[in-house]
């Protein structure tokens, strides 16, 4: 089972596709939340995923943007399509008949 | 403004100097977010601190690396300063002898030469055998803690200035030899000197220990370089070295051997040989590596 941060960041990749890297899951997951994603979190969380084979990543292209530093591309595997449809199942399923939105 | 700009700068700059601490392709990924998110130089420097925290402390998890420090490190460090301790103490007496009671009449007395003659290579003797031991010792907690040598390093210093500072406890008071030349009455007139007692001790506690046991956690990080057979010869050597260390320390042993032939009380000068041996190793097996190196350097 993932857990909440791991499924904030899969899904966030999985949303970006080809364009997943740091900065822009950091964006990703900071504007879905509205609080801030520290960088420490995204790249040790980052590495547990890929150990557990969730997601793959590669150093793709420097840009000038970045001062020519090159970005950690992310891409969500087929195990982590799982784990996270698992795990947002799990969470539909529990919060059937109950509205936080309305309270 | 102009301040603001300053104070940003400098800490552009300790974002940098942070940023060695981790892997090359991660440092360019973090360094290469920071600037595309345009954070400011306090929030960079808190965001790549709390990386560097996270991966330092990722190391320490399991019980292997907590074996390693307890098992290895500490009682190096410990045996290393009680040794340097000993050293100090003993050598403070040659050194107050002929320092503080130095003048120009004596240069002209035939003794004085010949006194010093007799002492002064024991004192050099004793001197490079700590600072070998320490190497040693470095060498073996670089090899083993290799990938948490900061954290592994620290622990080694640190127990090695408590014990030079406040000595260890009486359990081991009761295991390891702890008199030192400063318990005997008849050197009181050297240790009331505040030099010899408080500041003598901890300047040989820097310079032959600290120094060369961080050379030598240096080189043994990077042990790899060696092939297999020239590794086990190493930790061969360094654990002979070791075990001298230990022997020179242990108050049960030195009492089983006192005076029995074969086994004679261990000390220096005849310890000198396996006191030397991981850096004449070390040396030795560096040789064929710098040759091979030199003429790849040479052509380049």
């Amino acid at each position: 089972m993932l857990g909440e941060f791991e499924y904030l960041l899969i899904t966030a990749a999985a949303r970006l596709g080809d364009e997943a890297y740091g900065a822009a899951i950091r964006r990703e997951i900071e504007d879905a939340t509205g609080h801030r994603c520290s960088i420490g979190a995204l790249y040790t969380t980052l590495d547990r995923l890929q150990t557990k084979g969730l997601v793959k990543t590669w150093m793709g292209e420097a840009t000038a943007q970045r001062g020519g530093r090159a970005k950690r591309m992310v891409k969500v595997t087929g195990t982590g399509v799982q784990a996270a449809t698992s795990f947002y199942r799990a969470v539909t399923r529990v919060s059937r008949d109950v509205s936080w939105g309305t309270q | 403004m102009i301040r603001m700009a300053i104070l940003d700068s400098v800490l552009r700059r300790m974002v940098d100097a942070a940023s060695l601490l981790l892997d090359s392709a991660e440092r360019d990924a973090v360094c290469g977010d920071l600037t595309e998110s345009e954070e400011s130089g306090s929030r960079a420097l808190r965001e790549v601190l709390s990386l560097v925290v996270r991966r330092r402390a990722a190391c320490l998890r399991g019980w292997r690396p907590w074996l390693t420090i307890v098992g290895l490190t500490v009682p190096l460090s410990v045996l290393v300063s009680l040794q340097s301790r000993r050293t100090a103490d003993g050598t403070a007496i040659y050194l107050w002898l002929y320092v503080n009671n130095w003048d120009w009449m004596i240069i002209h007395n035939s003794g004085f030469w010949r006194e010093l003659a007799q002492c002064a290579p024991g004192v050099l003797l004793s001197y490079l055998a700590l600072a070998c031991w320490s190497w040693t010792t470095g060498l073996l907690v670089g090899c083993f803690a290799r990938r948490i040598l900061w954290f592994s390093g620290a622990v080694f210093f640190v127990v090695a200035l408590a014990v030079s500072v406040f000595g260890v406890p009486v359990f081991f008071d009761q295991i390891l030899v702890l008199q030192r030349a400063r318990d005997f009455h008849n050197n009181a007139a050297v240790f009331l000197e505040d030099f010899y007692r408080r500041v003598f001790p901890q300047c040989l506690q820097l310079i032959l220990v600290v120094l060369p046991a961080w050379r030598g956690m240096l080189q043994g990080r990077r042990m790899d370089r060696f092939p297999s057979s020239a590794q086990v010869f190493l930790l061969i050597a360094a654990t002979a070295a070791v075990g001298t260390l230990v022997s020179t320390n242990l108050l049960w042993w030195q009492i089983r051997v006192w005076d029995i032939w074969p086994l004679r009380q261990p000390r220096l000068p005849s310890l000198m040989p396996l006191a030397i041996a991981g850096p004449a190793a070390y040396l030795l097996l560096l040789a064929p590596l710098v040759r091979r190196d030199q003429p790849s350097a040479s052509q380049s």
